[in-house]
């Protein structure tokens, strides 16, 4: 199953868009409990979905056989840590070994951290999958350049993240994050209304 | 099956998450305060309706339908963000301190209504993605069922009866998956017989 030109174009932009909501949810969750010194594990989609979002740039920006292995490697690796994340997230809810019987607590699903909130890192990276299958293939995708407005939604993304390491620049990495989303959102919308007037 | 068609069927299965998730965590935090928390419940709901309808009977009404609820998807997230930042209490001045992020209600969860809607929106208007008909008849009644209990879902959100709403989009999604199951299992029948052909 494979998508050409600027449909791979609009959905790896959306992805990209995805992957930054869900890098900012994480990031604001995770490092304040990072930061007060336990859960190291919860480190792991903070810095998953950050690799994530560097791939899917990468294989905008510079499209070739190794940033499509580079990126399908960080999807695959992404539906893992959302599968995977299920796990911790039921444990703060009170499912564990000795009590499975909470499992079937009608109100699990209202839980926080919510059990099925890391599930939708595993949705994205479908996105990111469909988008990234072909890229070393795709002629039109590889000749059509990523202009600057992207080339500085990307940007805000890298500083963003950046930023975002450390509790104490948190907020303004956030808010960074915030806006590049915003501005890569008008950018896919942008590009789904001039493929429709290019197609018309 | 063409990409385009597995995209919308995709649509179907973000929005109807998505439907589920506000229909839970609206329910405890805002409806008694705020009516018009139930918005991304019903536009979930609508979202996930259009595009089931959009498997079934892929049509220009239908289509321009999914568009409509893909548009609307997108003004609830990027007013989401608004509305859950401002619950906070904390001023937009303070967009860069940390605590104005953090807790509840996420404040960039709302935008992933926006991204569902782009995706619908993007599958809907993508005519060079291949046909979106093409499927044997038992999907597309399937597809049909899915998408009047989709729209069954919305009326029950609307009235703020949302256990009961919150169990006819899963409904939806299952009936949905199961005209699904029903497409991939015939398109692999109809490649077999071309292979033998």
């Amino acid at each position: 199953m494979s998508i050409t030109g600027e449909a791979r174009r609009q959905l790896l932009l959306l992805t990209t868009l995805y992957f930054a909501i869900l890098f900012l949810e994480s990031d604001v969750n995770h490092v304040p409990l990072l930061s007060a010194g336990w859960l190291t594990y919860a480190l792991i989609p903070v810095v998953w979905l950050s690799f994530s979002l560097l791939a899917l740039m990468a294989a905008q920006l510079w499209p070739s056989a190794a940033t499509s292995r580079l990126l399908h490697v960080a999807m695959i690796g992404a539906a893992l840590v959302g599968i995977i994340g299920v796990f911790p997230h039921l444990a703060a809810n009170g499912v564990t070994w000795n009590n499975p019987g909470a499992l079937f607590n009608p109100a699990l699903l209202h839980g926080q951290p919510g059990p099925q909130w890391p599930l939708a890192i595993t949705i994205g990276a479908v996105l990111g999958l469909i988008g990234g299958n072909g890229i070393a293939q795709d002629a039109a995708f590889q000749r059509a350049a990523v202009g600057w407005p992207t080339r500085i939604a990307f940007i805000l993304v890298l500083i963003g993240v950046a930023l975002s390491d450390s509790l104490a620049t948190l907020g303004w990495g956030s808010s960074v994050i915030v806006v590049a989303a915003l501005f890569l959102l008008a950018i896919t919308l942008r590009e789904i209304m001039a493929a429709e007037r290019n197609a018309a | 099956m063409t990409v385009r068609r597995f995209l919308v069927a995709f649509t179907v299965v973000f929005a109807g998450a998505l439907a589920i998730e506000t229909l839970n965590y609206h329910t405890i935090a805002t409806i008694a305060k705020d009516r018009w928390a139930m918005a991304p419940d019903l536009s979930g709901a609508l979202l996930l309706s259009a595009a089931l309808l959009v498997l079934a009977w892929p049509r220009r009404a239908s289509i321009a339908f999914m568009i409509g609820a893909g548009g609307i998807s997108i003004v609830v997230g990027l007013a989401g963000i608004v509305f859950h930042f401002a619950s906070r209490g904390v001023p937009l001045v303070n967009a860069g301190v940390v605590t104005s992020w953090l807790g509840n209600p996420p404040p960039l969860a709302p935008l992933e209504f926006a991204v569902v809607g782009t995706l619908g929106l993007m599958t809907a208007l993508w005519e060079r993605g291949g046909p979106l008909a093409q499927i044997p008849s038992i999907a597309s009644a399937c597809y049909g069922l899915g998408a009047i209990l989709g729209l069954a879902a919305l009326m029950l959100a609307a009235t703020t009866a949302l256990a009961p709403a919150t169990a006819g989009v899963i409904a939806a999604l299952v009936i949905g998956a199961l005209g699904y199951l029903v497409e991939i299992t015939h398109s692999d029948r109809v490649t077999g017989l071309d292979r033998r052909g």
